[in-house]
């Protein structure tokens, strides 16, 4: 048996796939969720082969929702219009029905199935184009204790490099995402976000007052109170920012 | 100002054009070649500065009528300058030279008007030069307008379709002509009327209360169909307003986002609330949806209301028509007033 899972927010697009699904015996789908959210809790409950999973849902996406589950099984996506999750889908070779789902590219798609279910990892590529999209550029989504939290950037204070994660210091708190720092200085805001260091990458709404330390040698304080180091390419990327 | 290569060829120029007249001098009119080098080098400096001089003042300064009178003037008291100041100088350089001093005197009127022909066409050149330089920067310009332009009408006709909204509504179609074909049926002919009431509105076409709320009714039934149970209405439509009008635009967008805010942001069963009422001599029509705080938190633009916002301070140059508030049970309200048309 293969085990699957239906990840949409609307019945009828779910009942489509269901239905197309009849004709295949040997998938068992074990569950329907109809949230991003719901979608992470019986992954975790039911570890499928795959899931078919739709881009925009409620509260958080379907890009969202796979950068919170550890090893993400296969995925086919079903969107309806979403430009910049088809480039993805098309520069990742990942496969994708754009709705309304015709049959004959639904059984096309459940062909080249038993090939990916043997190598389910999922292309960090993907989420890194997906990310472009604009619908991602104003909030961060992260797990912290079992718990999804959903960070608008305004809240961010600054990103740390910190190992293989980075760490969010936040107005609640600190969080930590695996991700690298280049790709958050690449998907954010780059006037509202800047690189001042190797190893921070800072809110420009926090700061309050940068100092000379020593000779070409800058500190940046923000509103939190905190000090942070200003590398020299790092200055130069402020002074531009700030228009000084 | 001039590219590097004008430069190369204009040197080149004014080199070998002072060459070929120290050899004229030399050989037909039989000067020393002090003098022929002097006389060429002399009066093809200043030539070249005229032309410079010239085409620098066509470059920014061109009178609308009189062109031609006011570059043969030009010309003239250029080609006058430069025969005067030649000749002053070579013949304080070639005193003692009789013969040569002589033959300054009587072709100066010669050199006038050679000087006069040569500056009054270095001038036509660029009058003509700079205008073709205009044209094609203008043609550009349009060009671009015009892409913009056709920019600007394709991202307003995709925002009409709301391909999002279309291609959803078309997959459910799909789905219910095989799990409910009768409904189906129905389903398509409300999408193809709420399409055909979506290419007809225009911001100056004002449409009856009766009319813009069925439009209304249709879009809503849609979303009904894609979010069954989920989605409860409830529309509240007094019966005085049903003679009074609005712009055709303004409504659906309010209604939209309270289906995006409400509806799309949560997975729980949601109730949207529209009321149709004449208040204070203004259509009243307000639309309550539930939202969640911490979403909006990350929405960013407000509800993106604003574009909204903008047009109906186009339409009656009055932006407090369009209000919203959020109530404690986490309620968002959009009210919007239309004066009537007398």
């Amino acid at each position: 048996m293969i085990r699957t899972i239906l990840i949409d927010d609307e019945p009828l697009a779910r009942d489509i796939v269901k239905h197309y699904l009849s004709n295949f015996p040997e998938v068992e789908i074990v569950a329907e969720c109809s949230d991003g959210f719901e979608g992470i809790k019986a992954i975790t409950q039911f570890r499928p082969d795959f899931i078919f999973l739709d881009i925009q849902m409620p509260k958080i996406n379907g890009f969202e929702m796979l950068e919170l589950v550890e090893n993400p099984p296969a995925v086919i996506f079903t969107t309806a219009f979403d430009e910049f999750a088809i480039k993805a889908f098309e520069v990742n070779a990942v496969d994708y029905l754009l709705k309304p789902i015709e049959q004959e590219r639904f059984e096309q798609a459940m062909q080249r199935l038993p090939a990916k279910l043997k190598q389910p990892e999922m292309t960090t590529e993907l989420l890194e184009t997906a990310s472009l999209s604009p619908a991602q550029h104003n909030r961060v989504v992260v797990k912290s204790n079992g718990v999804i939290k959903i960070i608008a950037v305004a809240d961010i204070h600054y990103f740390e490099a910190d190992d293989d994660h980075v760490k969010l210091s936040t107005t609640d708190g600190i969080f930590y995402k695996n991700k690298t720092m280049s790709f958050f200085e690449k998907t954010l805001d780059q006037e509202q976000f800047i690189r001042i260091h190797r190893s921070y990458l800072i809110n420009l709404g926090q700061v309050t007052k940068i100092e000379l330390k020593e000779k070409d040698s800058y500190i940046v304080l923000l509103k939190s109170d905190i000090w942070l180091p200003v590398s020299k390419t790092g200055y130069v990327k402020l002074k531009a920012a700030l228009g000084l | 100002m001039l590219t590097r290569k004008a430069q190369k060829t204009a040197a080149l120029l004014y080199l070998s054009w002072t060459v070929a007249f120290i050899l004229l001098f030399f050989y037909t009119l039989n000067f020393s070649w002090p003098e022929s080098i002097a006389d060429s080098l002399i009066t093809n400096t200043l030539l070249a500065f005229s032309c410079i001089v010239i085409s620098t003042v066509l470059r920014f300064y061109q009178p609308k009528d009189e062109i031609t009178l006011f570059v043969l003037i030009l010309a003239a008291v250029l080609a006058v300058l430069i025969a005067f100041v030649s000749k002053f100088l070579l013949s304080h350089l070639f005193l003692n030279d009789h013969t040569y001093v002589n033959f300054l005197g009587f072709s100066l009127i010669f050199r006038v008007i050679v000087l006069f022909v040569f500056l009054a066409w270095c001038a036509f050149a660029n009058v003509l030069w700079y205008r073709l330089e205009e044209q094609s920067e203008m043609k550009e310009r349009l060009f671009n307008a015009q892409n913009l332009a056709k920019e600007a009408e394709l991202n307003k006709l995709r925002h009409q379709l709301q391909p999002h909204f279309l291609f959803n509504s078309l997959n459910s179609v799909y789905a219910l002509t095989i799990v409910n074909p009768k409904e189906a049926g129905t389903m398509i002919t409300k999408l193809a009327s709420f399409l055909r009431g979506t290419l007809k509105r225009d911001d100056e076409v004002w449409v009856s209360v009766a009319e813009e709320m069925e439009y209304i009714q249709l879009y809503l039934d849609i979303e009904k169909v894609r979010f069954s149970h989920r989605l409860n209405l409830d529309i509240n439509i007094d019966e005085d307003t049903m003679g009074l009008s609005l712009p055709g635009t303004l409504l659906q967008p309010i209604v939209e986002n309270a289906i995006k805010f409400g509806l799309y942001n949560t997975s729980a069963a949601i109730l949207i609330s529209i009321f149709v009422k004449v208040k204070d001599n203004l259509l009243e029509i307000s639309v309550e949806n539930p939202y969640d705080p911490e979403m909006k938190a990350t929405g960013g633009t407000g509800f993106g209301l604003s574009a909204i916002r903008r047009r109906l301070y186009l339409l009656f140059a009055d932006s407090t028509l369009l209000q919203t508030s959020a109530t404690k049970e986490n309620k968002y309200i959009t009210t919007l007033k239309i004066p009537q048309k007398i």
